[in-house]
């Protein structure tokens, strides 16, 4: 509610600007966070994602119908964006295409993010880390974020059910890792039917 | 060993970092994007957009370079004895990689074809089919018909008059007798149009008497024939044709009308 206030005010009364540059101080630290976890604790790859968000905002920002929902929006385009460069450096993992492009650096996180953890953080980070990228995404969606099954399948690209395919495989590769599944939510009867993710659930820790 | 819950663990995690805040590096690389320059992700594509264009510009540009006339079918397929020193000849133009011949390899040389002549010939070698297509136009002691009369062709024309074979079988170049002919029929059509027909006449009769090929001789004398019947004088004009051989001459017999 305060986003669309924000922005029913940023739009009638400043430029389209000024409404981004509103949007993206309110929402800068949560989608950087976001980011980061995905990332494996990666400081450039978590502003990248936040500089491809805004990127995103100002190309469709006028084609928005919709405002109230944007702190939802921003988050799915970061997911998305977080993704995709994923996908890119899994790509650019191959050995093939490290021969010809030269290697990568490591995905190591950075040293403000290291300082932070102790050694069972700095772990569950790696554990995270180490998954494929989309059920990566997945399980942070699911399990960290409470978002939506529906809302995973569209940044995902795939079927409701097979987004909580992804995450459940996510969460199996994680027991292999010795982890537990802590903190698993109860399934819904209807994922299209779930909580959205503006809701005081969702909002409360990111709102 | 006890598992750890993922989950909690990872919460562990997001509470851990709340205090990181982005840089101030993304806070200007926000503000540039929002100043209306163009973001990092347009510049890379613009930048690689434009690779691509010079990339294709140079494969087009390799592709039109490594193309080489097509002369060949036209290049002898026998060797030819050429003079080794021509009597008069006009300064050769600068020779060019279409025009230059290339020395005999040892191979060459040494081949069984390759044919000497007479005093005062250069040995060709029998082309073999590699170097056929670098010899395609050219040997550097063309005759002097064919030198002074050299036209600039176009890349890649077949022109089997011109080739230096063509031009020693048969003779002067066809280019001489038609500039020389063009010359002269428009000194003649000139008078013709000032009206003054008898100027056209002895200018006629002055070509004539100085000496020309036989091919522009014929021209003339039927055009001769046709200011002379347009002059009235129609007996002097048939006179004129009288044993004119050829099919130009009698069919200009017959259109003026001549016993």
């Amino acid at each position: 509610m305060a986003d669309a206030s924000a922005a029913l005010a940023a739009r009638s009364t400043a430029s389209r600007g000024t409404a981004i540059a509103a949007l993206y101080e309110r929402h800068k630290d949560r989608l950087f966070h976001v980011a980061l976890r995905v990332g494996g604790g990666r400081r450039s790859f978590a502003e990248d994602v936040v500089h491809d968000v805004f990127v995103s905002l100002l190309h469709r920002y006028d084609r928005l119908a919709d405002t109230d929902d944007l702190g939802a929006w921003l988050y799915r385009v970061a997911m998305n964006a977080a993704l995709t460069r994923l996908r890119r450096e899994a790509v650019r993992a191959n050995p093939m295409v490290r021969f010809f492009l030269g290697d990568l650096q490591p995905e190591v996180p950075s040293a403000d993010v290291r300082a932070r953890l102790d050694e069972g953080k700095r772990e569950a980070l790696a554990a995270l880390a180490a998954l494929p990228p989309r059920e990566r995404v997945a399980f942070c969606m699911v399990h960290l974020d409470d978002a939506p099954l529906a809302h995973v399948a569209s940044v995902l690209g795939c079927s409701v059910s097979y987004a909580c395919k992804l995450a459940q495989r996510a969460e199996a590769a994680l027991v292999r890792a010795g982890y537990s599944p802590g903190g698993k939510r109860a399934p819904p009867a209807d994922p299209m039917a779930e909580t959205p993710l503006h809701t005081p659930a969702f909002g409360v820790r990111y709102g | 060993m006890a598992e750890r819950p993922i989950v909690a663990e990872l919460r562990a995690v997001d509470a851990a970092l709340s205090p990181l805040a982005p840089s101030r590096e993304l806070d200007s690389r926000i503000d540039a994007l929002l100043a209306g320059r163009a973001p990092r992700v347009a510049q890379r594509r613009v930048a690689f957009a434009g690779l691509g264009v010079c990339a294709a510009a140079a494969a087009v540009a390799l592709w039109l370079g490594r193309s080489e006339p097509q002369a060949i079918a036209a290049a002898p397929a026998a060797p030819s004895a050429i003079p080794a020193t021509p009597s008069v000849s006009p300064p050769l133009p600068p020779p060019t990689s279409s025009t230059t011949r290339e020395q005999p390899t040892p191979v060459e040389a040494a081949a069984p074809d390759a044919l000497a002549f007479a005093e005062g010939t250069v040995a060709v070698p029998a082309p073999t089919a590699p170097t056929v297509r670098s010899r395609a136009v050219a040997t550097p002691a063309a005759p002097v018909e064919l030198v002074a009369s050299a036209e600039p062709r176009a890349r890649g024309a077949v022109d089997g008059a011109r080739t230096p074979r063509a031009a020693l079988v048969a003779g002067p170049a066809v280019g001489d007798a038609d500039g020389a002919l063009e010359a002269a029929l428009a000194a003649v059509r000139a008078d013709k149009a000032r009206g003054d027909l008898r100027g056209a006449v002895v200018r006629i009769d002055a070509l004539l008497a100085s000496g020309v090929t036989s091919r522009v001789e014929l021209a003339l004398r039927i055009e001769r024939a046709r200011v002379l019947d347009r002059l009235g004088e129609h007996a002097a004009a048939c006179a004129g044709l009288d044993g004119v051989a050829g099919d130009d001459a009698h069919d200009a017999r017959v259109r003026l009308a001549c016993p």
